[in-house]
């Protein structure tokens, strides 16, 4: 009977009563004389029949009682509650269809080797399924015992239902689980549980990885402050005055509450790390301590990562904000999300304003074909066939007018590869393509102006070769023939003959002469006429061989001519017919502007750099404001007494032209109606022993 | 009798110089440009050519390296007439294997002094 731990097993129906009494409590009458035993037994049911009649009534299994047959004879309220059925339906009946499913023949025979003694019935309680009206199916319980009744045999079969406590175990493990999974998936968090004896129970792998130590290691063991920083655990306990233990680790949690601090962890290879440690008092049921929960995460990593982001966003917002080059970012849809000062300033908009714009809105078109291409670069862009776009377009402004911009659109794609943010840079282009109009209008005038040039150039060596050929061909044949005239070859001449061809002669020659100015000045124009320093020329001879030749010329004006050349004039480098040409120029200058009778000198001064040679006249003179002017190319006096003098203007830009090549100057200082006094400054060559030697062989 | 040969594209003036030549006793013969001045000197050989530079066809420096190119008038004496004096020009003439040079305008008389130094310079 005790097999069933039943203490208070009782029988709910009157006629059974008797022996369910002797089947609860047959163990107390073991040994007992039957008549006594009766005895004592009729006595007992009748004391208890009322109290085991609630008590069956009361009881919460179903308490069944099947005779030999296997009909019910006993039947309690739990029964009725349990399977469906109310005891006048059960009673005299059997329960095998009940039983599980297609099982009830099996259990019907298993009744029948049990009343025979022919099993032995389990200890402990049965699990199976049973089935209540209806047919839906509960856990149960199920214990059986034999007892006897004189000769009549009953089985007592009370069933448990277990539906409740199969469902609450299904939850805690669902439960338990579920916080296995936690721990063990909160990899970024150490989570670190101890008993309140300080031993660990959970090390999860969050902490594994965070410390370096492994569950197998550390669980069960008694190491609250194992990954504790020694010296500050030290520090905190000195400031909360207590000894150094898990209780400084735990803080306020002690008292119940959350504890949180950062704390330094150490790794179980020595090194470091910052961490933020939640702890809590773990607390059963009943109230009373189980112990404590530390939760820490790594701050290093965090901190690291925060620190780097924020600064990274605070530089790009404030290169965004600070740069001088407009900015706007919009959406794939071309919406406008936010623009930099810059850019406001250069469109006028504001930036709430342009929040409400779409890039479209901005760009000022009215030409379709452009818009497509411009739609088109952005699709390219989208499709990352071109990293950036590069144009330009109209940009409108607040108050309705547009600019021209350069714009360079790039795009940020999203971790999925979709497009997400266009970020545009815009150029106020006005000034540029202003300036690019101005420049290429400037180059068109001028590669006009060379082409003139060009032509000109073309021109002027034409009229160069016409008149070195063209015009020499004939003054040879003028000056050849009368030659001959004045040779005889034709037979004498009578003097009126000679006289007038002498006449034509010399103005042969000056016709000759003005070409070879004319060529001269137009070689040191184009600067062909190249001089080269390569003559050491002794300057006092020079002056003096030049001035012999020109005193016919002279002689013929009646002019006289004084020589004060220096002992010592020093020598230049240089080439020596060009002088020649220069003096021979001033030579006849001063003649033509001094009237007869006048005197010419020309003299040197040497000084330590230079050699001066001037020709001095008392001739006509030349105003102040001319005195630059006649170096000028052509450049005649309009006084009478000059523009009856022949000439071409030539002369003295033929000077200054040949005394520039062989790095000298030029000047004049005059007086009109007193004279005037031209000077050439050339520079001195000083190695004058060596100028001896190369004159010598210069000299051909 | 020496033959000097004139090539000139100016009548008056290869006149001029035939005049000149042929008072001073020498036998003149002339062309009017360089490729007839090759022809007739191929033909005469003669002692001397006075040449122009600027001639139609063929120019005069041209004529004088086609001379020099050629073994029977390789050696004969050239006095070039020019209008251009500049010193290039004149180096170009002698590169070209011209032994004296005449600017134009210039004086009959000095031409034919360079004749007979020319011819002399020959004969030494």
């Amino acid at each position: 009977v005790n097999s069933f731990g039943l203490a208070s097993a009782v029988a709910a129906q009157r006629p059974q009563l008797d022996i369910l009494y002797v089947a609860l409590f047959g163990a107390v009458v073991v040994g007992m004389s039957v008549t006594a035993t009766r005895r004592l037994a009729g006595v007992r049911v009748r004391a208890t029949r009322s109290r085991l009649e609630s008590i069956s009534a009361l009881a919460n299994d179903a308490i069944v009682v099947i005779d030999e047959a296997g009909a019910v004879v006993s039947w309690n309220a739990a029964a009725a509650r349990m399977f469906g059925y109310e005891p006048v339906e059960v009673l005299g009946g059997t329960i095998w269809h009940m039983m599980p499913a297609g099982r009830d023949e099996d259990y019907a025979e298993l009744f029948k080797k049990t009343m025979r003694d022919e099993i032995t019935l389990p200890s402990t309680p049965v699990q199976i399924e049973v089935a209540r009206r209806g047919g839906s199916t509960f856990p149960a319980e199920l214990s059986v015992s034999v007892f006897a009744e004189g000769r009549r045999r009953f089985a007592l079969v009370i069933f448990r239902d277990v539906s409740e406590r199969k469902r609450t175990e299904a939850e805690l493990r669902a439960s338990m689980e579920l916080n296995e999974g936690v721990l063990n998936a909160a990899t970024e968090y150490s989570i670190i549980a101890t008993d309140q004896n300080g031993v660990i129970t959970v090390f999860n792998r969050g902490a594994e990885r965070m410390l370096g130590y492994s569950a197998a290691d550390v669980v069960g063991h008694k190491t609250a402050v194992l990954p504790h920083d020694a010296a500050e655990l030290s520090a905190r306990a000195l400031e909360l005055g207590l000894a150094t233990g898990p209780d400084i680790v735990f803080g306020s949690a002690h008292e119940g509450a959350v504890e949180q601090r950062k704390w330094t962890y150490v790794r179980n290879d020595g090194s470091r790390l910052p961490v933020f440690v939640t702890v809590n008092r773990l607390v059963a049921t009943d109230g009373s301590p189980r112990g404590y929960i530390s939760i820490a995460h790594d701050l290093s990593a965090e901190r690291r990562a925060k620190r780097r982001v924020a600064v990274a966003n605070e530089a790009f917002r404030k290169a965004f904000e600070s740069a001088p080059v407009a900015v706007i970012l919009t959406r794939r849809d071309m919406s406008c999300l936010h623009a930099n000062p810059a850019f406001c300033a250069l469109t006028g908009f504001d930036a709430s304003v342009l929040r409400t714009m779409s890039m479209v809105d901005l760009m000022v078109t009215d030409d379709e074909s452009e818009r497509a291409w411009r739609l088109d670069e952005f699709e390219n862009l989208v499709q990352g066939r071109i990293p950036v776009h590069h144009g330009e377009i109209r940009v409108l402004r607040a108050d309705g007018t547009n600019f021209w911009a350069a714009v360079h659109t790039s795009l940020i794609f999203d971790e999925n590869q979709e497009p997400l943010i266009f970020i545009t840079h815009l150029e106020d282009a006005t000034q540029r393509l202003h300036a690019e109009a101005i420049s290429r209008d400037l180059l068109v005038r001028k590669e006009e102006a060379l082409d003139r040039l060009e032509e000109l150039d073309r021109v002027k060596s034409d009229l160069v070769s016409v008149v070195s050929h063209e015009l020499r061909t004939p003054v040879t044949s003028i000056v050849g023939y009368l030659e001959l005239l004045t040779d005889s070859e034709f037979g004498a001449l009578t003097s009126e003959q000679t006289d007038a061809v002498s006449i034509v002669q010399r103005n042969a020659l000056r016709l000759e002469q003005l070409v070879a100015d004319l060529m001269t000045a137009s070689r040191l124009e184009s600067g062909e006429l190249e001089v080269e320093l390569s003559e050491v020329i002794d300057v006092a001879h020079l002056v003096r061989q030049t001035t012999a030749a020109m005193l016919p010329l002279i002689a013929r004006r009646r002019q006289r001519v004084q020589i004060e050349v220096e002992q010592t004039a020093g020598s230049v480098l240089g080439d020596e017919r060009q002088l020649e040409a220069v003096l021979s120029n001033l030579l006849t200058n001063a003649s033509k502007f001094t009237p007869e009778n006048g005197e010419i000198t020309v003299s040197t001064i040497t000084t330590d750099n230079e050699v001066t040679v001037s020709v001095t006249d008392t001739g006509i003179g030349i105003e102040a404001d001319e005195l630059t002017k006649v170096f000028g190319r052509f450049y005649r006096g309009d006084r009478d007494e000059v523009s009856n003098v022949p000439g071409t203007g030539l002369g003295l830009s033929i000077v200054k032209g040949i005394v520039k090549q062989h790095k000298g100057r030029v000047w004049l200082e005059s007086q009109v109606g007193a004279g005037t006094k031209v000077t050439v400054a050339l520079p001195r060559l000083v190695q004058e022993p060596l100028v001896a030697a190369a004159r010598g062989g210069a000299s051909t | 009798v020496k033959k000097i040969l004139v090539v000139e594209d100016e009548d008056e003036i290869r006149e001029l110089i035939s005049f000149k030549l042929r008072g001073a006793g020498y036998d003149v013969f002339t062309a009017n440009d360089g490729e007839q001045g090759l022809e007739v000197a191929t033909q005469i050989i003669p002692a001397l050519v006075i040449i122009d530079w600027m001639m139609p066809r063929m120019n005069g420096v041209d004529a004088v390296a086609a001379m020099r190119a050629d073994a029977t008038l390789r050696t004969i004496p050239v006095i070039m007439l020019t209008a251009k004096g500049q010193e290039q020009d004149v180096q170009r003439g002698f590169a070209a294997g011209v032994d004296d040079f005449i600017i134009k305008p210039f004086s009959p008389r000095e031409l034919m002094s360079r004749v007979d130094a020319a011819l002399s310079r020959v004969r030494r």
